[in-house]
């Protein structure tokens, strides 16, 4: 469904080289730090920037060719861009019925009601998590195939992150050939959500991984720094010196638990590898 | 191109640049004591700063989101322009209304004076259209301050375009006229073609240009 092929986009003081599959039916997170490159990423995705090499491709077709009839089957969500926010939601609901013809606008009535969303008050007096479930409406009520979400729990308490991923596991229970990417710095949120993970620093994807394997069979070593060095190097990912030695990243959980019965053997979590994959050596 | 219209109706109503525009305007009702032409004033400037709000609106709010619906370069420039010929058009039919009850109470007007108010709104809702579509790739990744500036220009190039139209423009179009039909007894209506097939070629070249920048710019 999306297909980006060392797709290079060169700014100033930043250059993105990244490549990434997801197909249909998928949900892929896209994780990194605040500057990473994940927000350029999802405009790759949505043809909203240039390539300066490499290919992008969505539903075998470059974004940048779109036509309006092919923008239909997406469903977006930006924390940076939107409509205007003096706009009431009944504004909305008018521009998105003449938008899109397969808006599903009872749905979004009653998707607005549950999550007490007001339709006659501007959305500029919305609090920001009201304002972030209102985006992800906009984005699932059209019957789009692919959902593209650019960190649409930000910002939001516990709680409010839930509900949007509630939202979006209730937009998916409805057709399996539908498809997400979405990014977030929030580990947690992907974790639970997220078929694959793509992990993103500097412009460039350092790690992809189903994330049943992270949590099934990725691990965390902690040793001294005298058993650092007698370890197999082949299996460690990452390490991160600490005051007590190196907290070791492996993709190797069980050998290590086999084979050195003495070590410390934590599971593996997506907090885990940001730590370790992108704090450390 | 429907649904960007709807919101571009929504949103020109929640600027206050319209009304900023709007008090310009009366403060030039003030100053002029001719009352046609202040009417036409008033309904060709309302008509310029409802347009200025929703491209600035769209400028402030960012136009990825609107790129990512389904949108593409060009239903964006032409809505753009359908919406400034609708707006202009608009506001035409009311300055007109206006001007003839204006006519009722304060007596006849000159038919010159129509005639060039006529003529200046002709080429204003023309102009407009194609300012729109110049105007709004170049505003792209500007930074606000840069792009409104521009925007807040367009108004004033607008107004300045018309004059320079009307002095030079149809002068000349006016002794082409007379070249081609060897008569100095010129005939309106082809005068008035001539206008409209002239600024028509201006609107077209800069939807073209305006259309061909969008796509090469980032949103």
């Amino acid at each position: 469904m999306i297909s980006l092929n060392h797709f290079q986009k060169n700014y100033k003081d930043f250059a993105l080289d990244v490549s990434l599959e997801i197909p249909a039916g998928r949900v892929t997170g896209l994780l990194g730090r605040n500057g990473a490159g994940k927000s350029t990423t999802i405009k790759a995705v949505l043809g909203l920037i240039k390539a300066d090499g490499g290919v992008a491709e969505v539903f075998g077709k470059n974004p940048r060719e779109f036509v309006p009839k092919d923008k239909e089957a997406i469903g977006a969500a930006l924390s940076y861009s939107g409509l205007n926010e003096q706009l009431k939601v009944s504004h909305i609901i008018d521009i998105l019925r003449q938008m899109y013809p397969r808006f599903d606008e009872a749905s979004f009535r009653s998707l607005c009601e549950a999550q007490k969303l007001p339709l006659n008050k501007a959305v500029s007096t919305f609090s920001t998590g009201m304002k972030a479930k209102l985006r992800v409406l906009m984005a699932i009520t059209h019957e789009a195939k692919l959902l593209v979400l650019d960190e649409p729990t930000a910002g939001l308490d516990v709680v409010a992150r839930t509900e949007i991923l509630d939202l979006l596991r209730e937009y998916l229970a409805k057709d399996p050939e539908r498809s997400v990417l979405i990014s977030s710095h929030i580990s947690s949120d992907l974790e639970g959500f997220c078929d694959d993970i793509y992990l993103i620093d500097d412009g460039k994807i350092v790690l992809h991984e189903d994330t049943d394997t992270i949590l099934g069979q990725y691990g965390v070593l902690r040793v001294s720094a005298a058993d650092y060095e007698k370890l197999e190097k082949q299996y460690i990912l990452g390490s991160r010196k600490e005051s007590f030695g190196y907290a070791c990243l492996t993709t190797e959980k069980q050998f290590f638990l086999d084979n050195y019965p003495n070590l410390v053997i934590e599971n593996g979590s997506l907090d885990s590898v940001i730590i370790i994959m992108l704090g450390g050596e | 191109m429907k649904g960007l219209l709807t919101k571009d109706r929504y949103v020109c109503f929640k600027h206050l640049s319209s009304v900023l525009l709007t008090a310009v305007s009366l403060f030039i009702c003030v100053l002029l004591s001719d009352y046609a032409s202040v009417i036409d004033m008033v309904g060709y400037l309302l008509a310029l700063g409802f347009f200025f709000a929703c491209l600035s609106d769209d400028d402030r709010t960012g136009y990825s989101y609107l790129m990512s619906m389904p949108v593409d370069a060009k239903t964006y420039v032409v809505e753009k322009n359908v919406y400034a010929f609708v707006l202009l058009a608009g506001f035409w039919a009311c300055t007109k209304a206006a001007l003839g009850l204006g006519v009722l109470i304060f007596g006849p007007t000159p038919d010159q004076h129509m005639s060039a108010v006529f003529g200046f709104n002709t080429i204003a809702y023309f102009f407009a259209m194609g300012v729109a579509s110049a105007a709004v790739p170049i505003t792209l990744k500007l930074g606000a301050t840069k792009a409104f500036f521009i925007l807040a220009s367009i108004p004033w190039v607008a107004l300045l375009y018309s004059m320079v139209d009307s002095m030079f423009v149809y002068g000349a179009l006016e002794r082409a006229l007379d070249f081609i039909t060897r008569s100095h007894e010129r005939s309106p209506g082809l005068f008035f073609v001539g206008c409209l097939v002239f600024n028509a070629l201006v609107v077209l070249v800069c939807i073209r240009l305006g259309i061909r920048v969008m796509k090469k710019k980032d949103m």
